[in-house]
């Protein structure tokens, strides 16, 4: 039997939203929603393996014309209870994250976004470095899943929302984190939490017309240069899940928090920023029938936790604290390799919208998508 | 005369019995597990079978590793596998495995053409493992139970 595994996706399909513009241009409707990929993995020994997967895609408003490295993994296990994998590594965040870009593995077209953002995934997909994970017996009451990892992240451009400003680089210190799922006796059930922490410097460049103003209102000297570091040290995520899929359903859980401590090289200009967002979900899907599944869940952002009305002065509008979203989803599998989705969100609030591609957000929205996608 | 008919009939339903009864079990999707000879493993728990399907379990408990052989899901045999003893519907686990495919944490087992294909790796293979239809001529592979 071939120990080489050659697989592989494809996926096109297309969004509006009745106001504000989320993923891309969506309040023009777009069919930005494209991508592909094909991963090959090797297994020359029983226990080692080598695998990587390159992709293309035109989402939104990312695109890229040539493929690149999504993940590219050396991986040796040892033991059941331990295995060890170096490279380009998906995250381990929450039920999902390794698995948030794989639309074949799922009902819905966007997870839940409070805990999923789509504008955050090239920042949270992956880390380049080392994990070990593995399973560990627990006798009558199951077992625990783990997986620990240390790495940098390759955080994009977009990540940082400037106005006045130019972002010439980032420089992640270091990432870490970890997962563990308790699976006990009942089939189908797990319960878990994760964390991960950063600390990432973004170093910014002031424009000329700003760095004029700054040096004329006397905040910065004659011959600054405009530059500085924003630095996030640290970042830090965490995560409580739970899963339970029974017969054709499935029920799952997440209540995550988003810390961030920032702090510039020019506090007198940028103030030190301390945020606590609050990220919640429940989801329900269910087989109707073999090529038929339904899903439905709704989803919850608080952009600060001490302020989830949004009555202080930091939101432009008081509905840019949060965000609560109802999203139906129906997923229709042709054959084994093929599938077709509809989803609409009923959406409340604007906390995971980009600031500066919605100048003037509307409160009540809703955003409507379709894809179809093959894998083999 | 009607006790010789009745005598008769018995004798008839006893000749058909047999064959009723393994129609009914070894018919349709009633499967069993085989390993190669060479393997002392005379029976697992549906947990280890499991985890060794799941790719979780990489070892038999003599040390061995395990190379388990999946069946193309064409074959109905392996529907009630996924249900019974992964305890997945079927398209619970190609969720599952595009989910380890794709994020590059785990590939499935090799899928045999056939059973016959699947026996024949298993009797070459001393860590092979895989389920056939009952049916199925198990000839130089071993037979083991499922506690």
């Amino acid at each position: 039997m071939n120990k080489i595994q050659i697989h592989g996706f494809a996926s096109e399909g297309g969004f509006v939203s009745t106001a504000n513009d989320y993923i891309g241009a969506s309040s023009r409707g777009s069919l930005k929603l494209f991508e592909a990929g094909v991963n090959v993995s090797v297994e020359p020994l029983d226990r080692l393996r080598f695998a990587l997967q390159l992709t293309g895609r035109n989402v939104g408003t990312v695109s890229e014309a040539v493929p690149r490295l999504d993940w590219a993994v050396i991986e040796y296990r040892f033991h059941a209870a331990i295995g060890a994998r170096a490279g380009l590594i998906k995250i381990p965040l929450g039920l999902y994250n390794e698995y948030v870009d794989i639309d074949s593995a799922r009902t819905a077209i966007l997870m839940p976004q409070s805990v999923y953002p789509i504008r955050n995934r090239d920042a949270l997909i992956s880390h380049t470095g080392f994990a070990i994970y593995g399973t560990l017996p627990l006798a009558a009451v199951g077992e625990l899943d783990y997986q620990v990892w240390l790495g940098t992240l390759t955080i994009p451009r977009s990540a940082l929302e400037l106005t006045g400003a130019t972002l010439d680089s980032v420089d992640t210190k270091y990432a870490v984190g970890g997962q563990l799922f308790w699976r006990p006796g009942l089939d189908g059930l797990r319960l878990g939490g994760s964390v991960m922490q950063a600390s990432i410097d973004f170093n910014v460049t002031l424009g000329s017309s700003t760095l004029s103003q700054l040096i004329a209102a006397g905040k910065l000297a004659a011959n600054d240069t405009g530059r500085l570091v924003v630095s996030q040290k640290p970042t830090t995520f965490w995560v409580g899940s739970a899963e339970y899929m029974v017969g054709d359903w499935t029920f799952a859980v997440e209540y995550s928090r988003w810390l961030k401590h920032e702090v510039t090289s020019l506090p007198a200009i940028v103030a030190t920023v301390d945020e606590d967002a609050e990220r919640m979900y429940a989801m329900v899907t269910y087989r109707v029938a073999p090529p038929f599944e339904l899903g439905t869940y709704y989803s919850l952002t608080y952009a600060d936790v001490n302020d989830r009305n949004g009555r202080g002065p930091k939101f432009g509008e008081r509905f840019q604290a949060f965000q609560r979203d109802l999203a139906l989803s129906l997923r229709f599998d042709v054959n084994n390799h093929w599938l077709w989705k509809l989803e609409g969100h009923f959406i409340d609030g604007t906390a995971e919208l980009q600031v500066t591609a919605n100048p003037n957000p509307k409160r009540y929205w809703g955003l409507f998508l379709f894809r179809t996608t093959v894998s083999f | 005369m009607v006790r010789a008919k009745i005598i008769a009939g018995l004798l008839l339903l006893a000749t058909i019995w047999p064959g009723l009864a393994s129609s009914t079990v070894a018919s349709d999707d009633t499967f069993k597990i085989v390993v190669h000879p060479a393997n002392p493993v005379t029976e697992v728990s549906r947990e280890f079978l499991r985890d060794a399907f799941l790719r979780k379990a990489i070892n038999w408990e003599h040390g061995a590793p395990i190379r388990p052989i999946d069946l193309a899901p064409e074959n109905s045999v392996r529907d009630r596998f996924t249900r019974e003893i992964l305890g997945k519907t079927p398209s619970q686990l190609r969720s599952y495995w595009a989910q380890r495919i794709f994020s590059g944490t785990a590939v499935p087992p090799t899928q045999a053409e056939s059973p016959a294909a699947a026996v024949g790796y298993v009797a070459q293979n001393t860590g092979a493992v895989t389920y056939v239809p009952s049916t199925t001529d198990v000839r130089g592979v071993k037979v083991i139970e499922v506690e």
